[in-house]
């Protein structure tokens, strides 16, 4: 919990500096999280170029106008995922002719992507391990409705009509599912 | 306290960007019953909005090509895109998360909080020469001590936002990131008082921007709305609101 708080510490310094006009700062954001939301756009959008040019605009936007990061609504790391992966939905649900080209180029894969990649800072490999054992940890129908309305973006009536569920249904797994994750990520219960 | 339930259920699939457009008029309506200033909302929205910025991490990152952080910087700096050759803006840019880690900008008075509110939500759009007019007519109304600010919602994209001062003449609406309407086609801005509609005029956004003066007070109105419609801009709405926010 300890190197959590470090590590927000540290992004918030360097938000503080992009703000400066600190190019450094600016730089080591980027490393630090650009890997995780080029493959968290890749993963939704299943289109290397389009979710480089996500990524692109969320950087972009940190850069113009980092004030649009409020440390009282949450991490550097929320606000930057959070950033991309809003895009990232909008260009699934804008573009589905692309999103059915681009699901025969990039095979769809699982949570567990068995690729190896060095991550420069320290911390994000235990977050990830983290979030994975979070999702393992929910029952499979929660699990399964989160999966594909974050990762696919699916909105919850698409969700509904694949897999032939009341929208009741669909809502209220994705509520359960989604407080047992604050409870096994935040350490809240409510 | 009362119960928040419903809205709950409603902040974590927004916060998972599950909502449909239906759902998202259900959320922004409650926020708005709830108020701006419903801290149990503010509590709900900022933990589901971190849990699910932490759930980006179980996918594994992907490898940074060699160049882009170099291209990414020169665009920071002002410079073109040495790969496009242009530095036009990406074609699915969204303000969305604008709206959902801003900080909130709830209704504030006096001159410290208009300047506030004109750099967090116009930027530098308030810098366009010919736009100067409006420009100053918006800072004099955000210097009233009463200004309020009413934020529009809805199956839309872009923020909106109406400010206005009970007793001024004018109000604007002043937004970004809104899509052009279909050809033959503009927005439409209504006031509703009760279930009646009032126009208060068509406009278009430029380049996603809108910075619209409406020449009415809608302090007094239940609620406002945006339509898209003919370019004749008809005196009554003949379609769905893709923006709307209750008074």
């Amino acid at each position: 919990m300890q190197t959590v708080d470090l590590s927000g510490a540290r992004d918030r310094e360097l938000v503080r500096r992009v703000g400066d006009g600190d190019e450094d700062a600016f730089r080591r954001l980027f490393r630090r999280y650009g890997p995780t939301a080029l493959g968290l756009a890749r993963r939704i959008v299943r289109q290397p170029f389009l979710a480089e040019e996500i990524v692109q605009e969320v950087f972009l936007a940190v850069w113009r106008d980092p004030g649009g990061y409020d440390p009282e609504r949450g991490s550097v790391r929320a606000w930057l995922m959070g950033m991309t992966h809003h895009r990232a939905v909008d260009a699934v649900r804008r573009e589905e002719a692309s999103k059915r080209r681009a699901a025969e180029a990039l095979p769809e894969t699982d949570v567990e992507d068995p690729a190896v990649v060095v991550v420069e800072e320290l911390g994000i490999p235990e977050e990830r391990k983290a979030v994975r054992s979070a999702l393992d940890g929910l029952p499979a129908e929660q699990r399964q409705v989160i999966e594909l309305m974050y990762y696919r973006g699916l909105s919850q009536s698409r969700i509904a009509e694949r897999l032939q569920l009341p929208l009741g249904t669909v809502k209220s797994r994705t509520l359960l599912g989604m407080r047992r994750l604050r409870a096994a990520l935040l350490g809240m219960e409510r | 306290m009362r119960d928040h339930a419903a809205i709950e259920e409603l902040i974590a699939l927004g916060a998972l960007d599950g909502l449909d457009p239906s759902g998202a008029r259900e959320l922004a309506a409650q926020r708005s019953d709830h108020g701006a200033d419903c801290e149990e909302c503010l509590r709900l929205e900022s933990t589901y909005d971190e849990v699910a910025g932490r759930l980006a991490f179980a996918v594994e990152p992907a490898e940074i090509r060699d160049g882009f952080e170099d291209q990414l910087v020169t665009l920071a700096r002002g410079g073109e895109n040495p790969e496009r050759g242009d530095d036009a803006p990406p074609s699915i840019a969204r303000e969305r998360d604008r709206r959902r880690f801003a900080r909130p900008m709830r209704a504030l008075a006096g001159v410290v909080a208009a300047a506030l509110i004109v750099g967090a939500g116009v930027g530098g759009y308030l810098l366009a020469p010919k736009e100067e007019s409006a420009t100053r007519a918006l800072e004099q109304l955000l210097r009233q001590p009463n200004v309020q600010q009413l934020e529009l919602t809805g199956g839309a994209n872009g923020t909106m936002n109406v400010y206005y001062a009970p007793g001024h003449p004018d109000a604007f609406l002043v937004g970004s990131g809104l899509d052009q309407p279909p050809s033959g086609k503009a927005y439409e801005l209504w006031m509703f008082r009760g279930q009646t509609p009032v126009s208060a005029g068509c406009f278009a956004p430029e380049n996603g921007n809108v910075l619209q003066e409406v020449n009415a007070d809608p302090s007094g109105a239940d609620a406002m709305a945006i339509t898209v419609e003919s370019n004749a801009c008809p005196a009554a709405p003949t379609s769905q609101p893709v923006m709307s926010g209750a008074l």
